[in-house]
C-alpha cells in the first residue's frame, strides 16, 4: 500500500484536496485529482513535495501521483 | 546548528500548542509531518526554527516573520506572506503557522526566491551585509548568464527598509 495526498494551506490552516492509494486508484480518479491540482496551480499556488520530509518547493512542477504534495498559495512581500 | 543565542534572540515568546481542531492546530499537524525532531523541538521551545542558508542564516518565527543573520549579526528582518486565498476571503484569515510553513519551505529550498520576493527591513548594522548578499547574487547570476541583466535588475527590486 502506498498512500499519498494533496493538501493545501488555507484559511482552515490545512485542508485536504485529495488522497489516494497508488496501488488501487483508478486512472479516472487520478485524472480528476490532476485537474484539481492544475486548478490550484492556475490560481497561483506552488506545490511543495513533502514526501519523507523532502520539503522542497517545486514551482511549475507537474502532478506527481507518487508524492505527498502541499500546495502553497501565492506569496508576496508583506 | 544555530550559533548559541540565535534562537534566544526571539525573546521569551513561548510557543503555545494550538487548541485541537483549531486552524492553528491543523497547520501545526502539517508542520509535524515535515519537520525533523530537532526543528519541532526548536519551534516548541523558542517559537521559531533556525535555517542555515547559502546566502545567510535565518530564524523563521512561528508568527511568520523572519530574522536574517550573517554570522552572528542580525542584518535584517524579512516578511513574506501568503496572499488572498482563491475563495475570496482576506489575507488575515490564514493562521500564523501557515505563513510560518510557507517561509520555512521557501528558505529550505528556494532561498533565492526569498531574496527576490520578501520585504526586508534592514538594520543599520546590516546594510553593508545585505548589499554584500545582493552583490553575491548578482555575480552568481552573471556567471549563470541565463537571464538578461535587465531582468536580473528587476529580480533584485525587493524593498529595503528605510
Amino acid at each position: 500500500m502506498a498512500r499519498h495526498f494533496i493538501r493545501r494551506l488555507s484559511s482552515e490552516g490545512d485542508s485536504p484536496v485529495a488522497e489516494w492509494d497508488t496501488t488501487t486508484v483508478t486512472r479516472d480518479r487520478l485524472e480528476e485529482i490532476e485537474i484539481e491540482y492544475n486548478r490550484l496551480m492556475a490560481a497561483g499556488a506552488t506545490p511543495a513535495d513533502i514526501t519523507d520530509k523532502r520539503n522542497e518547493l517545486k514551482p511549475g512542477a507537474k502532478f506527481d501521483p507518487n508524492a505527498d504534495t502541499l500546495m502553497i498559495p501565492r506569496m508576496t512581500g508583506g | 546548528m544555530p550559533f548559541p543565542g540565535a534562537l534566544e534572540m526571539l525573546g521569551h515568546c513561548r510557543f503555545r500548542t494550538p487548541v485541537e481542531n483549531s486552524t492553528q492546530w491543523r497547520a501545526f499537524e502539517t508542520f509535524k509531518r515535515m519537520a525533523s525532531a530537532d526543528e519541532l523541538g526548536q519551534l516548541q521551545h523558542y517559537s521559531g526554527v533556525f535555517i542555515k542558508g547559502r546566502m545567510a542564516d535565518y530564524v523563521v518565527k512561528a508568527s511568520g516573520g523572519t530574522v536574517v543573520l550573517r554570522g552572528t549579526e542580525v542584518i535584517a528582518t524579512g516578511c513574506l506572506v501568503l496572499t488572498m486565498p482563491d475563495d475570496g476571503t482576506y489575507l488575515e484569515v490564514y493562521p500564523g503557522l501557515d505563513h510560518f510553513i510557507a517561509n520555512y519551505l521557501v528558505l529550505k529550498s528556494q532561498e533565492r526566491y526569498y531574496w527576490k520576493t520578501a520585504i526586508l527591513s534592514v538594520r543599520d548594522v546590516g546594510q553593508g551585509r545585505v548589499e554584500e548578499v545582493r552583490r553575491e547574487l548578482e555575480r552568481e547570476r552573471e556567471r549563470a548568464g541565463s537571464v538578461p541583466r535587465q531582468t536580473w535588475a528587476e529580480w533584485l527590486s525587493f524593498t529595503l527598509g528605510d
